[in-house]
């Protein structure tokens, strides 16, 4: 659980999605990383931190990439938290930029895929998930997160209606955003009469795995003040991962053990936020996530989704661009789109789907999953200056 | 390699697990110190970090935390396999595994239900392990 005064968001950048691996992964890359430089006007040369988070870049690591852009570097970090590597990333930059080890950290995350890719990749994921579960047939992460979801349902009486909603939302929402791949509107009726994939999960409950990437730049607030951005201030940040060790089927995730912390610190309350972009490899982690961060009891977020409006205009925006769901999970850029997004609208830069007013935002990842769950969460508040 | 089912990888240490179930039997890691059991195996106890790990004869019996029928296997192995029963499974002796569960009746699991452990021998040194539901007088009456 961090706090931080001094270290700031400068700007992002995103490249295109593309509904196949129409590039090599080390240029979506790449192609972040020139975009976020780019947008906040920084000479190359001042840039001396770097994170990366692909998992598809493998050989290359941060210091090939590195090598690759003319960088030299005081702090480099290679992601191993799956989805929530970026968000974990933001924190640690922080830290360093707020102690004066690097003055401006570039992180990156982007991924190629293809469905029969990402299939191929969930196989061999880790020892784990390849020698003891993939022998069973688990269909992939799909599997995994069917387990979860139906036992939130038993345990809950947690509805499909309800998780739909959270589809059909952020769907709406990718209407609004060119670059998301999904473009055709979804009602609930389509989302609850799709084909079955692993029940509960339906197809409209599963990312479609593509290419894409995205960065931002974390720098000191002293640097911010001789370029021309609208910075966006870190406020708190935390991690927790391998929370609930000894339980493969958890119905709650380690943001739980410090989401009220991470308030407190901030000195806000939910109410406080004008959005939320919560990792959404699943409608059914979108909903552990709010009831594990504190916007209702666990085992609530049931009625609470029946209960808040989820769209742009409305209580709790959630998923402003569409989230991974509707606008594509590129591998490990599904840990960046959420925090990219969020830093678009406090600079409001969010165009057609703009929250109105927007200062302060909480963005949420997740990843690395191990047996039977992610293994890291990690979440930041970030406020408009 | 489409007729072959995606295979662990056997290592010293797990090893011992997959002969036992060659053999029709499970066995566990439990930890020496701690006492508790683990899975999946472990080259030190993930509750105290002890490194004294025997494998012990466990009993096979569970109940059913939840389950999934999965139409979209993730290898070619599995297409005449479709829907899978994948299942989570707390052990009695507390460990949880995902597995999958076989028999006619695999289709009828329940969060709740109790299974029992049954092998599939593929060598003589490798046995799968699987899971089929347990019987109960519904069963019986057909």
């Amino acid at each position: 659980m961090e706090t931080f005064e001094d270290a700031v968001i400068l700007g992002f950048g995103e490249t295109p999605y593309h509904k196949t691996d129409q590039w090599q992964p080390l240029r979506y890359l790449v192609d972040a990383a020139r975009r976020t430089i780019d947008a906040v006007s920084l000479d190359p040369r001042q840039i001396d931190g770097l994170a990366v988070s692909s998992f598809l870049m493998t050989p290359e690591n941060v210091c090939t990439v590195a090598e690759h852009l003319g960088l030299e570097l005081k702090w480099t970090m290679h992601g191993a938290q799956g989805g929530a590597t970026s968000v974990i990333q933001v924190i640690r930059a922080a830290e360093a930029v707020e102690r004066g080890t690097a003055q401006a950290v570039l992180l990156v995350a982007a991924d190629a895929f293809t469905v029969d890719r990402h299939m191929e990749m969930m196989n061999n994921f880790n020892p784990a998930v390849r020698d003891y579960i993939a022998p069973y047939g688990f269909g992939g992460a799909n599997g995994i997160f069917a387990l979860v979801q139906r036992r939130h349902m038993h345990v809950y009486g947690t509805k499909v209606e309800q998780l739909g909603k959270i589809a059909v939302t952020q769907r709406r929402h990718a209407l609004l955003n060119d670059n998301a791949l999904f473009q055709e509107p979804l009602s609930l009726e389509d989302y609850l009469s799709a084909r079955m994939i692993a029940d509960p999960l339906g197809l409209y409950d599963c990312v479609l795995p593509c290419g894409g990437g995205g960065g931002v730049v974390v720098a000191h607030r002293r640097l911010a003040e001789q370029l021309p951005v609208r910075p966006v201030s870190i406020v708190a940040g935390a991690e927790k991962t391998n929370h609930r060790p000894h339980d493969p089927v958890p119905l709650e995730g380690g943001w739980a053990s410090f989401s009220e912390n991470l308030f407190s610190q901030a000195i806000m309350d939910h109410s406080d936020l004008d959005f939320v972009q919560l990792y959404d490899d699943y409608p059914i982690m979108v909903a552990i996530q709010l009831e594990d961060l504190g916007f209702c009891p666990k085992g609530q977020v049931g009625k609470f989704i029946d209960e808040v409006d989820l769209y742009i205009e409305g209580d709790l925006p959630l998923n402003t661009g569409g989230g991974q769901l509707s606008a594509g999970q590129a591998g490990a850029a599904g840990g960046v789109i959420g925090l990219v997004e969020g830093v678009r609208q406090l600079q409001g830069l969010g165009g057609g789907r703009q929250v109105s007013g927007a200062r302060v935002g909480l963005v949420s990842g997740y990843g690395m999953v191990g047996y039977g769950h992610g293994l890291s969460t990690a979440s930041l508040i970030l406020a408009a200056e | 390699m489409a007729n072959v089912r995606p295979l662990p990888r056997v290592t010293d240490l797990n090893a011992p697990f997959y002969r036992a179930a060659a053999e029709g039997r499970l066995v566990l890691q439990r930890c020496q110190d701690c006492q508790r059991w683990i899975y999946y195996p472990r080259y030190l106890c993930p509750f105290c970090l002890s490194d004294r790990l025997e494998w012990e004869p466990a009993s096979g019996e569970g109940t059913i935390l939840s389950f999934t029928h999965v139409y979209r296997p993730q290898h070619e192995f599995f297409a005449d396999h479709i829907p899978v029963a994948l299942v989570a499974v707390q052990l009695k002796e507390s460990p949880v595994v995902i597995a999958d569960l076989v028999g006619k009746n695999r289709g009828q699991a329940a969060i709740g239900r109790s299974v029992e452990a049954t092998f599939e021998k593929l060598s003589p040194d490798f046995g799968l392990l699987h899971f089929r539901l347990a019987y109960t007088e519904s069963d019986r009456a057909g």
